[in-house]
């Protein structure tokens, strides 16, 4: 991927998460850092999927997501989901979803599992950067 | 008078609920309220109800709410959150806390800019998964009728899965509708970025919190509830694929 495809795919990661802060009807003070957290969340994403894989790449970004997050939400003063929720939806796995979906319809159930199999580890691999990270976060705030 | 805490610490916990909050975020503002009015509160509190008891001087007072419906509205949490800051600072009187938690009730962004940021983000996540020229332009609109379809449904009380369900199978018929007419684009590249703007995102994450917390009925319950949307999602456009093979 050249520069001008990861500007491209910055912009509209940015635009995405911005568009469903607005779906999710975050306030407006919000709005940018919850665009922006998306986009980091992306770049994250697409910096660390040629070497890694999908997995570890979900979890790298979610868990920048919600890093990004914590840092900023405490600045907005507002709850940290506000802006992690946006931000982690460019990670959401729709397209293997929907590929299972086919697989299963035309009866090749095996590549449905698999298909399947992964969206489940993605999803996990989302939860659990969230998690991990919102837990650091929790660790600090009560020493 | 604790009639009237107990009121306003209600209302606070509804809010924050029906809007996908985490029932950790629930319990912990409703107690922090309840003790910036000089109330002893003890509050517990499932993604489907609330128990909370009020208590000051040897007097207690509990009641139950029902959540019957949620939605996914983090501008609500965010002012609810607001709101019990401002409180605790006490900047607050009761009156003034009832009177801003009523406001909070109204919408923040109008119609136009909402149907606006449904087709752009739409277009966008389509784009990042490969789609480009018309596909966009599809996506866009395949994520407008998704996301009218179900605030259509709301209207009329429909379950989300039942919402869910609609609007994806709307959604699928509708792109291959559209690819009769224009054949050159990929089925699943549009129809993914149209139905996204259905993700329950904000159950998901609140359910990983919630977990995370230490509330694990809650946070088990909140995943279901996600699952079964997304499979909602999935079965809708299921149909509608094996409907156009036959």
């Amino acid at each position: 991927m050249n520069g001008h495809d990861l500007i491209l795919q910055f912009l509209a990661s940015a635009i995405a998460s911005g568009g469903f802060a607005v779906i999710f009807k975050i306030p407006p003070p919000s709005l940018l850092v919850a665009a922006l957290t998306g986009a980091a969340g992306w770049m994250a994403y697409l910096l660390v999927l040629p070497n890694s894989g999908t997995i570890m790449a979900t979890f790298i970004a979610s868990a920048m997501v919600s890093f990004v997050a914590e840092v900023s939400s405490r600045r907005l003063k507002t709850p940290a989901t506000t802006i992690a929720v946006p931000g982690i939806i460019p990670l959401v796995p729709g397209m293997r979803v929907y590929r299972s979906m086919e697989y299963f319809l035309n009866g090749d159930n095996l590549n449905g599992i698999d298909e399947a199999a992964i969206t489940l580890l993605i999803s996990g691999a989302i939860a659990f950067g969230l998690a991990i990270v919102s837990s650091v976060y929790r660790l600090r705030k009560k020493h | 008078m604790q009639n009237e805490v107990m009121n306003v610490i209600m209302t606070a916990g509804e809010l924050l609920l029906t809007s996908g909050a985490e029932v950790y975020r629930a319990e912990e503002t409703m107690e922090r309220m309840g003790k910036s009015l000089g109330y002893s509160v003890e509050a517990y509190v499932t993604p489907t109800g609330i128990m909370v008891t009020v208590a000051k001087d040897g007097y207690f007072l509990t009641r139950i709410r029902r959540i019957r419906s949620r939605n996914q509205d983090l501008g609500r949490i965010a002012g609810v959150n607001q709101i019990s800051r401002e409180l605790a600072m006490g900047s607050l009187t009761l009156e003034q806390t009832k009177l801003r938690l009523q406001e909070l009730r109204g919408p923040i962004y109008n119609t136009f800019i909402r149907y606006f940021a449904v087709m752009v983000a739409s277009a966008c996540l389509t784009f990042m998964l490969g789609g480009r020229q018309y596909e966009l332009i599809i996506a866009a609109g395949a994520g407008l009728i998704a996301y009218l379809v179900d605030l259509l449904l709301s209207r009329f009380n429909a379950n989300p899965y039942l919402r869910s369900f609609a609007a994806a199978f709307l959604v699928a018929n509708g792109v291959y509708t559209v690819r009769s007419f224009v054949p050159n684009i990929s089925m699943p590249l549009v129809t993914v970025g149209g139905l996204m703007i259905l993700v329950p995102g904000v159950a998901m994450a609140s359910a990983v919190r919630d977990l995370v917390q230490g509330e694990l009925l809650s946070g088990t319950s909140r995943v279901v509830e996600a699952v079964a949307i997304a499979a909602a999602l999935a079965a809708g456009s299921a149909v509608a694929v094996g409907l156009w093979r036959l």
